[in-house]
């Protein structure tokens, strides 16, 4: 169907102006070979506005405008939007239209009366952009610059709209164009290579479609306020001896940034397999290695480790925080004792409970000598002296601190938990004595 | 030109004429989704009437049972080199013009006119196998679609989808027919005056 289109491209018509909109009529023109042409071909309006279409029909076919029909995206539109212009053209009159139903544009068709197609109009309905906001960025190991935008406060224009982000050095330089908007999804932009350091940029982003242009406001930026890095890396979770409530996670500064990360916190999160709850550890600090305590015996856990690289070159601002690493999984080593059971017959831990009870006997032996009336307070001062000793040798590393103090009690609990009882066994024997 | 005493190139063809159907039938179904997404993305109604598209080679044969065995193979190069360029003119005008935004879309297409590229490519290879040379073949200019219309655009990208679809099951039949042929006449080649 070689023809041109003979019309201009319609003007947009704003809601508040109907009647003029209805006015529009488009003067047509058409090559003998085309069966019709309709105007206007292919116009885009903002929605809510009214649009006269008409169709006018190649003499040669000798059809007559009362021959022709209407559709607009495959269903017939009502006679009663119809007017016959002339023994050849037939128009049709569409008011308040909503936004484009796809994104190719809504088709507006006239047919013959059989049902043939003479001509057909994509009419492309919506609203111009707003301006883009909420830019924010990021620069990966300092070496380039992905920023994010939303598309605006209504967001959905029903057109295509086109967004463009754009950045200057603040006191020089002129303005570049971001190539890269598939990188970080929708409404992103990546710039590899060719920043500064130490010099604010500027930056915003232009919206534009079929019905116009909108500017973001400028965002002021400098890259080493901005810097996140790559998640730490070999991370290793290990058990700490036979502590069954605790285990070892150490990793690697990123490398990318490890000769800048003087402050660089980190941040650790774990979860136990059958769970996808994490509990985070964020005390960290700035070393690479942290102590978790307070865990399950005989459990599977998944910990992930992950860095803020801020107070690069003196940089002021919070840093972003990279990615977590991949999960590494460790089991903390099962515990014999089960809760409410004490055997003690049972099994090789019975030598550090007849350890135990040794240590029990030696300090019953300095601290009651001569104590005929061994009592449940005689015991419970033990335990008391027990666990002193205990939270003494379970202090973890500093920066787990937090970790630390929360796993202390029930750590206690475990360990004590079996001599308690025999303990209990033995001195309330003894007093019954 | 190699008779079927002297080498293996039966078994090759028939070996080629299997993967040129097993790729129509890839390319069938391929198309067959991609005319769903297509009709779906161009607000168009799949009955609706293309009998004003012209351009795109038609797969209906007048005369199918006069045909050489030569000819049917040229008859489908040809026409898979015509949707090489018009599948192209479809995938820019989507890119540029109707669905900028759908690169998933454009990729389906894409896949399909790569697979149209090697269908053509295996049928070349057919045709020299069996002894009729390769037709020479200069790729169209694509048309400038600057004087289309968008609703056109849309209606000639349907066309080409369905035509294509149709071709497919055209090819299968007819390379069943040069593969039964071969067969029975033990070579084929050289057999350019034979009809079937």
């Amino acid at each position: 169907m070689p023809y041109q289109n003979p019309a201009p491209q319609a003007a947009a018509t704003k809601r508040s102006s109907p009647v003029r909109d209805c006015s529009l009529i488009f003067l047509f023109f058409f090559f003998a070979a085309d069966p019709a042409v309709i105007s206007p071909q292919d116009p885009t309006l903002v929605i809510g506005s009214s649009l006269i279409a008409a169709c006018s029909v190649n003499s040669d076919l000798h059809l007559k405008a009362e021959d022709l029909y209407w559709t607009l995206n495959g269903r017939r539109l009502p006679p009663e939007s119809y007017k016959v212009l002339n023994g050849t053209t037939l128009s049709v009159a569409l008011a308040n239209l909503n936004g484009s139903r796809q994104q190719s544009g809504d088709n507006l068709v006239c047919h013959s009366r059989d049902g043939s197609i003479l001509a057909g109009s994509c009419l492309y309905v919506g609203l111009p952009p707003e301006k883009p906001v909420n830019i924010t960025c990021w620069s990966k190991n300092m070496k380039d610059l992905t920023c994010k935008w939303a598309p605006g406060t209504e967001g959905e224009t029903y057109l295509h709209t086109n967004y463009t982000l754009k950045y200057k050095l603040r006191w020089y330089g002129r303005d570049n164009t971001c190539q890269e908007y598939r990188t970080a999804g929708q409404y992103s932009c990546h710039i590899p290579k060719d920043l500064a350091l130490f010099t604010p940029y500027e930056i915003w982003v232009e919206a534009s479609n079929r019905l116009g242009v909108a500017v973001s406001e400028v965002v002021m930026l400098d890259i080493l306020d901005v810097v996140t890095t790559d998640p730490p890396a070999d991370v290793t979770v290990s058990r700490v001896g036979d502590l069954e409530d605790q285990l070892s996670v150490r990793w690697s500064s990123p490398p990318a940034l490890k000769d800048f990360l003087f402050q660089a916190k980190y941040q650790i999160q774990y979860r136990v397999e059958d769970s996808s709850e994490w509990k985070v550890v964020d005390d960290v600090g700035n070393q690479t290695s942290c102590r978790l305590a307070g865990l399950r015996p005989g459990t599977v856990y998944f910990v992930q480790v992950r860095c803020n690289p801020f107070g690069i070159y003196g940089s002021k601002k919070a840093g972003i925080w990279s990615d977590w690493s991949n999960p590494t999984a460790a089991s903390t080593p099962r515990s014999d004792r089960l809760p409410g059971v004490c055997d003690p017959k049972s099994g090789e831990h019975n030598t550090t409970l007849r350890r135990e009870l040794k240590q029990f006997f030696g300090w019953v032996k300095k601290h009651a000598y001569g104590c005929s009336n061994l009592s449940i307070k005689l015991y419970d001062q033990w335990r008391v002296w027990l666990q002193k000793s205990h939270k003494t040798r379970n202090q973890v590393g500093e920066g787990c601190s937090a970790a630390g103090r929360a796993g202390a009690g029930g750590h206690i609990w475990l360990r004590g938990y079996c001599l308690w009882k025999l303990g209990c066994a033995f001195v309330l024997g003894a007093a019954r004595r | 030109m190699a008779s079927s005493e002297q080498s293996p190139a039966p078994l090759q063809h028939r070996s080629l004429c299997s993967r040129v159907i097993l790729l129509a039938r890839k390319i069938r179904s391929d198309v067959a989704s991609l005319l769903e997404s297509y009709v779906e993305r161009q607000g168009l109604d799949r009955t609706i009437s293309l009998d004003s598209v012209d351009g795109v080679p038609a797969a209906a044969m007048e005369q199918g049972g006069e045909l050489t065995v030569a000819e049917r193979l040229d008859a489908n190069l040809q026409a898979y080199r015509a949707f090489q360029v018009l599948l192209g003119e479809v995938l820019e005008e989507q890119r540029s013009h109707l669905t900028p935004l759908d690169t998933d879309f454009h990729a389906s297409i894409q896949s399909v006119l790569l697979q149209v590229v090697a269908l053509a490519c295996q049928l070349g290879e057919l045709l020299a196998l069996l002894g009729h040379g390769r037709p020479a073949w200069e790729a169209a200019s694509p048309e400038d679609p600057g004087h289309r219309s968008l609703f056109e655009m849309k209606l000639r990208g349907l066309k080409v989808l369905q035509e294509l679809a149709h071709w497919t099951v055209r090819s299968v039949r007819d390379l069943r027919q040069v593969a039964k042929h071969s067969q029975g006449s033990g070579a084929a080649h050289g057999g350019q005056a034979q009809k079937e």
